[in-house]
């Protein structure tokens, strides 16, 4: 077998015991690695109504084909798991030298489930477990983990995967740290971990598997990589996503202040521009890249020197959506998440529901501790991050999600959760972009904007982002098919401009590692049998139509400034897109699949097997 | 006999590496009513050569891929005849949103 191991390792944390399960290759085929691949191994190993905070709830990480191949971008990782924010499907990707380590060590997957009954440091060396005792990392960061990882295990190639004490803590929203701060952030699974009393993987492997054509491949990899530092690429290379900034607030598209309006009165401050001017220390790029969108930043006060990546959906959330304009304090806050393992994004929007809340009246200094959690106050920002992280304080009914807190705090305050399926959302605009307001309202995972890339379109000139129309549900459905097939390969998504014929070119590097025949069609199916899927596992764990829409806030009220002033999104105009997406995927009027579809696309017979008998390593 | 079109001025934009290559937020360029793209990206260039050869094409055919114009925030540009209005602007950014 050429591209994959065909296995993967699962360890049982309360036995203490790992096998080798045996993944069929039409599994292979079909779901081709990362976020599909995962999402077959989630459906397989996730029992029906599993807690996801419980020991039956897996946590998947997933390699793919074009790990280890060198082609730019390639070094990528999927984590899978049942979302403790949602209780859904729960996905994030990551990058780096991990994604090699865990190929090597671990198979096509590495596959956790039980609870270990002390804190625990996995231990991963050439495809034999060691369960460590982790007690003494304890409290500490995501950085401060790694590092002690790697000088307790004597070797500087191990590569760690971590929680910090937010994942320790179970915030549900606590993100998986790997290579100095990269982050598997989105939907939950640092608490997974935690849960599992699981502080940290280390992964040291001997080999990746063969590539069927390394010539061809080798080939074809100089000339993407070429192809790879030209126009299509120069945002990411230059300011990274924060160019995001300036372009989203004169678009009227800038979240800002829990998505009340959507241009902020501090853009400029916090623009990729200006960060790019007075914060840059320096570049960076995730292993085997050639982009190198990490942007460095560095304060420049009279405070504490605090340095950190800084990216779009970061800043925009800790920062406009917060009515923070201070530059300094929107780098200490993603870095305070970033060694609290914290998804920013949902951390920012959580802050910013508990804003408005304080706004309102209905939390007060009493609830705070004294602390004024006015919009702007980027020191209350800073503290109860660190409070939540810890779960002190209101820190612990933040800890839980917008969702959660609206729920406990009730008086309405569920109108401005700005969440869907429990998910907090991206800085996104949906009712300045109508076909991204689609995307976010069905995407399997919740408010997400990259499962669903949609939102090219409104920025594009095939549709007016204003309006809606029958075609936006085709749309739809097509950038999250694109965008299953780049997150399964894996491929970064700036790359995407880079190729000629995406499915054409992609299918082709399939061939040329696994030695299996794949054309573009085939991929494009593989797109839409993995969207299914995940859909599937939805349904599996409670799914209703109800669950794909947008917060009330959304479809209530209408944006106030900027260029779509006056721009509503009704929830009339909603459902008219939701039925169309649903048409385009041939579901049902309720948005269930229909057993014709699962034929369609294999998945009756792929799902109907049971996990196979282990095999040999 | 005749005549040129009349033209008015109008703030171009610039977003992200547009800005950062030009080394400046906006240019303004006199231009007509209607207006053909490549008669835009061509009096840019004028305006502000050092966008040539990274934001705008090599040769002046149109800007670069990755690169677009966005009316006054509103509408996307994908070609053609372009019709402006006194208040209008052009935005010069990048087309890809992902982040």
């Amino acid at each position: 077998m050429y591209g994959y191991h065909g296995k993967a390792l699962v360890v049982d944390l309360t036995q203490r015991t790992h096998r080798w399960d045996p993944i069929p290759e039409d599994a292979l085929r079909g779901f081709i690695g990362g976020i599909g691949l995962g999402t077959y191994l989630l459906w397989k190993y996730c029992p029906p109504g599993a807690d996801p905070l419980g020991p039956d709830n897996p946590l998947i990480f997933v390699g793919s084909p074009l790990v280890g191949s060198r082609l730019t971008t390639s070094s990528k990782f999927a984590v899978l798991t049942k979302s403790p924010l949602t209780g859904f499907i729960g996905d994030s990707l990551s990058s780096s030298f991990l994604a090699t380590e865990l190929k090597k060590a671990c198979g096509d997957a590495l596959i956790v489930t039980g609870h270990a009954d002390s804190p625990t440091l996995l231990f991963v060396h050439e495809g034999k477990p060691q369960f460590l005792d982790a007690s003494g990392l304890l409290g500490l960061s995501t950085t401060e983990t790694e590092r002690a990882v790697k000088d307790r295990l004597g070797d500087k190639r191990i590569r760690v995967a971590s929680i910090g004490p937010a994942g320790e803590n179970l915030v549900k929203y606590a993100s998986i740290a790997n290579d100095g701060g990269r982050q598997a952030g989105r939907c939950g699974p640092g608490a997974v971990m935690g849960s599992k009393n699981l502080k940290a993987i280390a992964l040291r492997g001997a080999e990746s598997p063969r590539i069927a054509d390394p010539a061809a491949t080798h080939n074809y990899s100089l000339d993407l990589s070429r192809r790879s530092l030209g126009a299509a690429t120069e945002k990411y290379r230059d300011l990274g996503t924060m160019a995001n900034v300036s372009v989203f607030n004169r678009l009227a598209a800038l979240p800002t202040r829990n998505f009340r309006e959507s241009t902020f009165e501090g853009a400029e401050r916090v623009s990729g521009e200006q960060l790019h001017e007075e914060h840059l220390e320096k570049n960076a790029n995730c292993a085997n890249c050639t982009i190198g969108c990490e942007k460095i930043l560095v304060t420049n006060d009279s405070g504490t020197k605090t340095k950190g990546r800084m990216e779009y959906e970061s800043l925009f959330a800790l920062g406009p959506l917060c009515g923070i304009d201070d530059p300094n304090t929107v780098i200490r806050a993603a870095g305070l998440c970033d060694e609290l393992g914290m998804d920013t994004i949902s951390a920012g929007v959580t802050l910013a529901w508990a804003m408005e809340c304080f706004d309102r009246g209905l939390i007060t200094t009493e609830d705070t501790g004294g602390i004024d959690l006015a919009f702007g106050n980027g020191d209350a920002l800073l503290t109860l991050l660190e409070q939540t992280g810890n779960r002190q304080g209101i820190g612990d009914l933040l800890a839980e999600g917008t969702r959660r807190a609206a729920e406990r705090v009730g008086q309405g305050s569920h109108a401005w959760a700005m969440q869907v399926k429990g998910l907090e959302m991206p800085g996104y605009e949906p009712r300045s972009l109508k076909t991204m307001a689609l995307g976010l309202a069905v995407t399997p995972r919740g408010a997400c904007h990259n499962r669903s890339s949609a939102y090219e379109a409104d920025f594009s000139d095939r549709v007016d982002r204003f309006s809606v129309d029958e075609h936006r549900g085709r749309i739809a459905a097509e950038s999250e098919d694109f965008s299953a097939v780049l997150d399964s390969l894996i491929w970064c998504k700036f790359l995407r401009k880079a190729f000629s014929d995406f499915y054409e070119e992609s299918a082709r590097v399939y061939t040329m590692i696994t030695g299996w025949e794949m054309s573009a069609d085939d991929l494009r199916m593989a797109g839409e049998r993995i969207n299914n899927l995940k859909k599937l596992f939805n349904i599996r764990e409670g799914w209703r139509r109800a669950d794909d829409t947008l917060p009330p806030r959304v479809l209530q009220e209408t944006l106030p400034s900027g260029v779509a002033a006056g721009v509503g999104l009704t929830p009339q105009e909603l459902d008219y897109m939701i039925g169309g997406y649903y048409r385009a995927r041939g579901w049902a009027e309720d948005g269930m699949v229909p057993w014709s579809k699962r034929d369609e696309l294999g998945l009756t017979a792929l799902l109907r097997d049971p996990v196979k008998s282990p095999v040999a390593m | 006999m005749a005549h040129a079109p009349a033209t008015f001025q109008v703030p171009i934009e610039l977003f992200g590496t547009a800005r950062i290559r030009g080394g400046t937020r906006m240019v303004t360029l006199a231009l007509p009513s209607y207006v053909e793209l490549g008669q835009i990206v061509q009096a840019l260039a004028a305006e502000c050569p050092e966008l040539v050869g990274n934001v705008i094409r090599q040769d002046l055919s149109g800007l670069e891929d990755g690169y677009a114009f966005n009316r006054s925030g509103v509408a996307f540009l994908g070609g053609g005849t372009v019709s402006l209005q006194p208040g209008d602007s052009l935005l010069v950014l990048s087309s890809q949103a992902g982040g």
